[in-house]
């Protein structure tokens, strides 16, 4: 029966241009303008990055390499390669390579001025506003750090690195960049003992005045950029599309005729739910092929674009019939209204479906990815970035958590028999 | 088969309905009359169980339906007022809609379909949308679907509100059939006394949420057997005159419309003479003057003082 459901709201929208203008062609209207108009903004290559880093350390690194190597001499192996270690090691300490080789490099140094405190320091640098990051070494870290990589020790040591929220597009650069450098660093040491380091590089080599490259992300163009702020924001007008619809329904008596069918209320609320979230998924596929074929705008991975637009869609269906319900409470259009003339404007702000407010501040960024657009749209960009499925997943468990919370908020606040106006 | 027991619906303040006792024997029509405002949509509303009633119950073969409604919505049909369909649909299609959510399908949804757009006249219109349609082939499509599900009872709640009188006969018509080719039982409402009087066996008046009389169409009529109604046409309506009728003790009502003015008196008294009198006091120029057979409408003004479309 719910097929009946999606077959009747298809044929309809598709009879009603206006609203087919307004949820296909406005958005792509929109993708266009936005990303001719603001190509110069978004894909600049200049980058305004001035990092202040700091840098206190609570131990020595060369005592920490002696501590090792004093380590290594009562290891039972062969002399030569207790040599051959000892001197990959003294290559590769690790907080000298970060503060030569990354931080103090010559790549880096337009973007990047780093300096080095005493621990007794550390507390008035840290109510200092002038430093970007503040990175903290703990003590013995090169050689827990050592002894982890190469002797497969448990004890995995954290560099404490302390962010200032109100730099935070600068800071996200250099936290990026460190955990780039972690992670390569470990690999690097894996396979430096397998003898099969030749091709692997650490960031800064790749550092071409682009935070892309640093952080070994795609980069994002205003495009792009558009696709996915105007696609995920155009599908929550389909939430008071279809709402507006059911109260018409309502107003009409055709609902009478579904209440005397015997059709549950339950089931009416799902064919709702899940009628938007279909045609929200062929909304959205469809701007997406549209964006694909005039502005080149590609999915790295499908499969995640799949499951992301997926769980979108759930929030969307979520949406859908809470608002039906909520009308059907109140009999009127006003909730529908209200949403599509001013909530979804402040989500779609809030989401950075105009701009990138999530840079303005950490609050700002958690404010937007709990908006269902804007957590919709951290998803596509991190599919778009090249990031994997698994480090957004819950993003993806938030909206679809989001929409099923709706719906089941929906079915309390759907009118009982009599309670209809 | 179906029965309302002194059914009261309440909104806050408002009495819609009031302990309205009402029946309907199998394959009967049955007529439920009043203006706008009188209740009729609310009753009809509790009857098919969309609403409950604030006391009161509803029984099909003795069994009450207001908390176990699916059996009566089994075998019931119901014609809103308003037009129940999508206007972006063609008729088929919401036929086939309706019909599936019926549970219809497959060759007996194609059938019932079929049948109900010859009963209807749209055949030849299936394929148009609704909203391209005339007000009287949206009222009929409305009828229809009600219809595709075979019921036992159809409630019909005045299926021919503004549409053209060619439309209407065919709606009163079709009702006539269904009644006599497929016993449907009907619960027609309306506030045109001649719809009424046309297709229903028993008739209900109803007004400001009460029954005010029930019964045959003569059963009703009767109500009036002691009264003439006289239907007098002036040259110039004469406020003294319309006063005069008003004032006299043989007078029980007077109505007045245009230059036409309508006045009940009892059987026994001499009307004529001192309708005369009366107009030749006040210098009023009579055009026309007649005794009418009473109307529903008559009894209607009767029993409310008012009349059915006011």
């Amino acid at each position: 029966m719910i097929g009946q459901f999606i077959k009747k709201q298809f044929l309809i929208m598709i009879r009603n241009k206006q609203e087919l203008l307004l949820l296909l062609v406005m958005p792509f209207t929109l993708i266009s303008i936005l990303g001719f108009a603001l190509t110069s903004v978004m894909d600049s290559k200049k980058m305004d990055i001035q990092a202040k880093v700091a840098i206190v350390e609570h131990g020595n690194e060369q005592e920490d390499f002696e501590k090792f190597a004093n380590d290594v001499k009562n290891v039972q192996m062969p002399d030569e390669e207790k040599e051959f270690l000892l001197k990959q090691v003294e290559k590769m300490m690790p907080i000298s390579i970060l503060k030569q080789e990354i931080l103090g490099s010559k790549g880096l140094e337009p973007y990047i001025q780093m300096a080095e405190f005493q621990p007794s320091e550390l507390e008035e640098i840290r109510e200092n506003d002038k430093y970007t990051v503040i990175v903290e070494v703990p003590e013995h870290f090169s050689y827990t750090l050592l002894n982890h990589l190469i002797f497969g020790e448990k004890t995995k040591p954290k560099l404490s690195i302390y962010v200032n929220e109100g730099k935070e597009i600068t800071a996200q650069f250099v936290q990026e960049l460190i955990t780039e450098f972690q992670e390569q660093y470990s690999l690097i040491s894996k396979l430096d003992q397998a003898g099969l380091n030749e091709s692997l590089e650490l960031p800064v080599a790749k550092v071409k005045g682009e935070m892309e490259t640093v952080t070994k992300r795609e980069p994002i163009n205003s495009f792009t950029y558009y696709t996915v702020g105007i696609s995920v924001m155009f599908v929550l007008y389909l939430a008071s599309y279809i709402s507006s619809h059911a109260l018409q329904e309502k107003q009409s008596n055709a609902f009478h005729r579904l209440l005397l069918a015997n059709v549950p209320k339950n089931l009416y609320m799902a064919a709702i739910f899940i009628t938007s979230l279909i045609i929200a998924f062929f909304q959205l596929s469809l701007l997406y092929a549209l964006a694909a074929v005039f502005y080149s705008v590609k999915w790295p991975d499908l499969v995640s674009f799949i499951i992301v637009t997926l769980a979108l869609c759930v929030a969307v269906g979520g949406i859908g019939t809470f608002l039906t319900s909520l009308s059907y409470r109140i009999n009127s259009d006003n909730v529908s209204i209200f949403f599509s003339s001013g909530v979804v404007s402040i989500l779609a702000f809030l989401g950075g479906s105009y701009f990138p407010v999530s840079q303005m501040s950490e609050f700002m960024h958690k404010l937007g990815d709990m908006t269902p657009n804007g957590a919709g749209m951290t998803a596509y960009l991190k599919i778009l970035q090249g990031y994997d499925l698994s480090q957004f997943i819950w993003t993806v468990i938030y909206l679809c958590l989001f929409g099923f919370v709706m719906f089941v908020l929906s079915l309390l606040v759907f009118p009982k028999r009599g309670e209809m106006a | 088969m179906l029965e309302a027991v002194e059914i009261t619906k309440r909104f806050k303040q408002t009495h819609a309905v009031n302990g309205v006792n009402l029946f309907l024997e199998r394959g009967e029509i049955i007529g439920l009359l009043g203006p706008n405002g009188a209740g009729k949509s609310t009753t009809i509303s509790i009857i098919s169980t969309l609403i409950p009633p604030t006391s009161g119950d509803v029984r099909l073969n003795n069994e009450s339906v207001i908390k176990r409604p699916e059996k009566l919505r089994k075998i019931l049909g119901v014609v809103p007022q308003e037009i129940a369909l999508y206007p972006d649909l063609s008729a088929r299609e919401n036929l086939l809609f309706f019909g599936k959510i019926y549970r219809l399908s497959g060759s007996q949804l194609k059938q019932k379909v079929e049948e109900v757009l010859e009963m209807i006249g749209l055949t030849d219109r299936q394929h148009d949308l609704v909203k391209n349609f005339s007000g009287g082939m949206k009222r009929r499509l409305n009828i229809g679907a009600a219809l595709l599900h075979e019921p036992e009872l159809i409630i019909m709640d005045e299926p021919t509100v503004g549409i053209d009188p060619q439309s209407r006969n065919y709606i009163l018509e079709t009702v006539k059939r269904l009644n006599k080719e497929k016993k449907m039982t009907v619960l027609y409402t309306s506030h045109y006394m001649e719809e009424v009087e046309f297709l229903c066996n028993r008739i209900y008046i109803m007004d400001k949420g009460n029954i005010l009389a029930a019964g045959t169409k003569e059963e009703i009529k009767n109500i009036l057997s002691a009264e003439n109604t006289i239907q007098i046409t002036v040259e110039r309506v004469n406020d003294s005159f319309i006063q005069a009728l008003r004032d006299h003790p043989v007078v029980n009502r007077v109505t007045v419309q245009d230059r036409v003015i309508t006045v009940l008196t009892p059987k026994e008294a001499n009307a004529f003479s001192i309708l005369f009198k009366i107009a030749e006091e006040t210098n009023t120029m009579l055009t026309s003057i007649e005794i009418k057979t009473p109307t529903l409408e008559d009894v209607f003004l009767h029993l409310t003082g008012r009349a059915l479309r006011n």
